[in-house]
């Protein structure tokens, strides 16, 4: 799998991780399983969904999650994770 | 004594100001000394030995592919030291909130100055030199400039990747707005555009680099959050982000901006920094700052609001386009709270709503004073004073009929479960500025100079819209740190990360930790906005204070634990007995008592800690992002601000004539302090009313980049100001019952011109700024549209 670089935008026990992921829900399920569930909301509505408020870049292209999750990651991609509302 | 109990416990809010010990005091400006004996040190006035000096080189055409960068001539330039590009990024060569923009471009350029280069020289005059001599060759793309061009277009893509040129899309749907607006007794649609704003900061944007012997870098910069400018940093460097120290000089003005460009900055010059191991100082010319850096949001809005017989409001549909420029960054945060906000402090049971942030081939949008909601005022307000008179109803009345209180439903679905007494203001408001009498008056003028009396309502979601995880609780939280030290000397050090940009929150904070302590403020310091204090959120949406000052408050709470305990020990009783009160702890019985003084030391001799650190966590409720509706914001302010104007009708020259402002923002911590807010967002919004507009050309350039073509008011500009009017409508969610003034107040004052022009007139305004020539039009013709691309001829004599 390709090794990717991954960053949270928020505060969380741990915003940046080095790992393989195929697609960004490797990466998604690595930070909840590194930070715990409090960071689970931001990527999962109660209801199972994919949490639309938060965005995905790789390697600077925004995306929704929706969106990235069909994007195959390749090797030294760049990945956020962010809430889009934040701030003002 | 009127209580309100707070949900957080330690916080108790006591609405009688007599009562209180410091909080409700006009106390001093802590740095006001500093200021005035120019001790206080701004970023410009600071040199260090050997410091070079950093200039960017922007790219000339405002899209293209990057083909060539010729230095062979720039090298040439005597004192010219070296040159960074995008291939000196040892790290992610991605910055900003949404990390999507390049610290310097590597292949491609989406806005004309974009930064693609920076020149390193011994002086500023060898910098500007070189950078003069830097060629670089881009092969032009089609651009766009227009949102709704970009919105609709597949052909032409920004971001080519995307698929189109919507950065971000979202959508209110509560209740049944379709169905209600067929139905409705009086439905009125109006579309309204605002303008691009420039911050207008009196100082510019700058940062000094200082490279460290551990590897790392100090940068001394204007910012709002230094922790995400470290991280934005480290990550940039490829360094751990301990190794990145954020610090905060003395800062002149940044009404949002500086939130942005601090990121900006401080990643090129730690950058150059990292790489020369020289101190460099990077420093914009005015004409730089403008045509580069972040800009207010400008927006197109279709509104459709329908209305019962009896002036009920019923349903709300809107269309909100946002222009992002080149890059999303905080667009579609100022969407979102464009949209939470966009029915105004009203109730509307049904509202759907669709927003879309769109990219365009211009500088991009950053945070800015009201964030989004002087955009959703100025159509919301807009569409009461139409209702209003197609129900034949004074503006007042409805506005009255139907404004939030205590228990009503707000734009997103959400319960206003705080104590708000907005109803209350916006009564005594229309008192004080003697509404009815001067409606009446204002009734059958025929001369071509008119007098118009009107209202403008806002209202200012408090704290960071979603929240983040909590890192203990599994929950979703807004939040707030902080540090209070108690040194040898006894006095009292606040550290967090909250930043001072002059508004007063320093002092503020100050004033929360006096009252809890029972010292006076000079004998508490306030260290706030570098990165190695805790870390606390950005000082952004209104939330400095209320939020930060949460964390101050409990760590307050438990020093004075600490030394009560100490007391009833040496005083001889139970801690129940002890108070705390001018620098001295007292049994309350026997009115034995010792100082703080005594208590610190024995506490220091004893090695018991003073030094408090505290997390605050304030939980919040549920928001559904696919609907948008729940639970937007903690609590709300609210500002309500009537306007006198004198429009004359031959020349569509409008002039405000008096302004009655207020505010209903919780407790006031310190009156003066909240009273200099409030004129001074009375000017900033007479500015977004009348005269402020970043105007582009063909080309995507600022066509108006200096403060003699882009118009700030004057004093000449200022109109009389009254008293404003305060009413403490006490938060549970903020300190003392705090909540934010800033950007709650310049919203309100954009509409209430435009509804006395439209008293004056007959004629409703719907563009922002509403300047002399779009009056003109209006009156001639009924609209204010010209038919014309702007060109920057046209764009600059606009100006004045």
């Amino acid at each position: 799998m390709p090794l990717v670089k991954a960053s949270l935008l928020f505060p969380a026990s741990k915003e940046r991780l080095e790992l393989e992921a195929g697609t960004i829900l490797d990466v998604i399920k690595a930070f909840v399983r590194v930070c715990g569930d409090g960071v689970r909301k931001y990527f999962y509505l109660d209801s199972g969904d994919f949490n639309g408020a938060t965005f995905v870049t790789i390697n600077g292209k925004l995306f929704t999650i929706r969106e990235a999750k069909k994007i195959p990651l390749t090797d030294g991609d760049i990945v956020f994770l962010g809430q889009v509302i934040d701030g003002g | 004594m009127p209580r309100a109990r707070s949900e957080l416990a330690f916080l108790e809010t006591v609405t009688d100001t007599d009562a209180y010990f410091c909080v409700g005091k006009n106390i001093a400006k802590i740095d006001a000394v500093d200021k005035v004996t120019a001790k206080a040190k701004y970023l410009e006035d600071m040199k260090f030995e050997g410091m070079l000096h950093a200039r960017v080189v922007g790219s000339k055409v405002p899209h293209g592919i990057i083909r060539r960068i010729d230095l062979s001539e720039a090298k040439k330039v005597p004192g010219v030291i070296d040159f960074i590009t995008s291939k000196d990024v040892p790290g992610e060569n991605l910055i900003g909130y949404i990390p999507e923009m390049p610290v310097l471009a590597t292949d491609r350029v989406r806005y004309y100055a974009e930064p693609i280069v920076l020149v390193v020289a011994r002086d500023p005059e060898s910098a500007l030199e070189g950078s003069n001599k830097v060629r670089i060759e881009i092969e032009p793309l089609p651009m766009l400039v227009d949102p709704l061009q970009s919105f609709q277009t597949r052909v032409t893509l920004i971001h080519q990747e995307s698929g189109s040129n919507i950065a971000f899309n979202m959508k209110i749907s509560k209740g049944d707005a379709k169905t209600v607006l067929e139905k409705a007794a009086v439905v009125v649609k109006g579309e309204y555009k605002i303008a691009p704003r420039d911050h207008g900061y009196i100082e510019r944007e700058s940062a000094i680099g200082i490279p460290e012997e551990d590897g790392g870098v100090t940068v001394i910069t204007q910012q709002q959050n230094p922790h995400v400018v470290q991280r934005n940093v480290a990550r940039v460097l490829s360094i751990p982000t301990d190794l990145v120290r954020i610090v905060q000089p003395f800062i002149g003005g940044s009404f949002g901006g500086k939130n942005d460009m601090g990121i900006v900055l401080a990643s090129q010059v730690a950058l150059a920094t990292h790489k020369l191991k020289r101190p460099i100082l990077l420093h914009y010319s005015r004409e730089e700052s403008l045509e580069r850096h972040s800009k207010s949001e400008s927006a197109i809005i279709e509104y459709v609001s329908a209305a019962s017989a009896e002036g009920d409001l019923l349903a709300a549909k809107v269309k909100v386009i946002i222009d992002s420029g080149a890059y999303a960054t905080r667009s579609p945060s100022v969407l979102w709270r464009t949209a939470a906000q966009i029915t105004g402090p009203y109730e509307v049971p049904n509202v759907e709503l669709e927003g879309y942030c769109v990219y365009t081939n211009k500088v991009y949008v950053g945070a800015f004073r009201g964030f989004g909601g002087t955009t959703a005022a100025f159509a919301a307000e807009s569409q009461m004073d139409a209702l209003a008179s197609k129900l034949g109803m004074s503006p007042l009345e409805l506005r009255l009929r139907n404004i939030l209180r205590t228990g009503s439903i707000a734009t997103t679905g959400q319960r206003i479960d705080d104590g708000i007494d907005f109803e209350r203001t916006l009564q005594e408001l229309a008192r004080s500025a003697d509404w009815s009498g001067k409606r009446q008056l204002n009734a059958g003028q025929e001369s071509s100079v008119r007098r118009g009396i009107g209202v403008g309502c806002s209202w200012h979601g408090i704290g960071i819209g979603w929240g983040s995880p909590s890192k203990e609780k599994g929950k979703i939280v807004d939040w707030s740190s902080a540090n209070v030290i108690v040194g040898e000397d006894a006095k009292v050090t606040i550290q967090t990360g909250i930043v001072e940009m002059g508004q007063g929150t320093n002092t503020a904070l100050a004033q929360v930790a006096s009252e809890i302590l029972g010292l006076p403020v000079n004998m508490i310091s306030v260290r706030t906005g570098s990165s190695v204090w805790p870390e606390t959120g950005g000082t952004h949406a209104s939330r400095g204070l209320t939020h930060g000052g949460l964390a101050v408050a409990k760590a307050c709470r438990d020093l004075k634990a600490i030394v009560l305990r100490i007391g009833a020990e040496q005083l001889d009783c139970d801690v129940e007995n002890v108070t705390m009160v001018s620098g001295e702890i007292r049994n309350v019985t026997t009115h034995g008592a010792m100082s703080w003084n005594e208590a610190v030391s024995i506490a220091h001799k004893k090695e018991m800690p003073l030094n408090i650190s505290a997390r605050v966590e304030i939980p919040r409720e549920e928001f559904d992002p696919e609907t948008g509706t729940g639970q937007a914001f903690l609590t709300y302010s609210f500002s309500a601000t009537i306007a006198e104007v004198q429009v004359d009708t031959l020349t569509g020259e409008v002039k405000a004539t008096k302004l009655w402002p207020a505010v209903a923002a919780g407790k006031i911590v310190n009156p003066a302090i909240a009273e200099d807010q409030v004129i001074g967002g009375t000017i900033f919004g007479l500015g977004t009313a009348l005269m402020e507009e970043v105007l582009f050309d063909s080309k995507g350039r600022v066509a108006n980049g200096s403060f003699s073509t882009y118009l700030l008011p004057t004093m000449a500009d200022v109109p009389e100001i009254a008293n404003p009017l305060f009413i403490e409508d006490v938060s549970k969610y903020g300190v003392y019952g705090a909540k934010g003034i800033g950007e709650v107040i310049p919203s309100s004052i954009p509409p209430a011109i435009s509804s006395a022009i439209y008293n004056a007139t007959g004629v409703q305004m719907t563009e922002l700024p509403i300047t002399k020539e779009r009056v003109w039009r209006m009156l001639k013709y009924g609209t204010t549209a010209t038919g014309e691309r702007v060109e920057l001829e046209e764009s600059v004599s606009r100006c004045r």
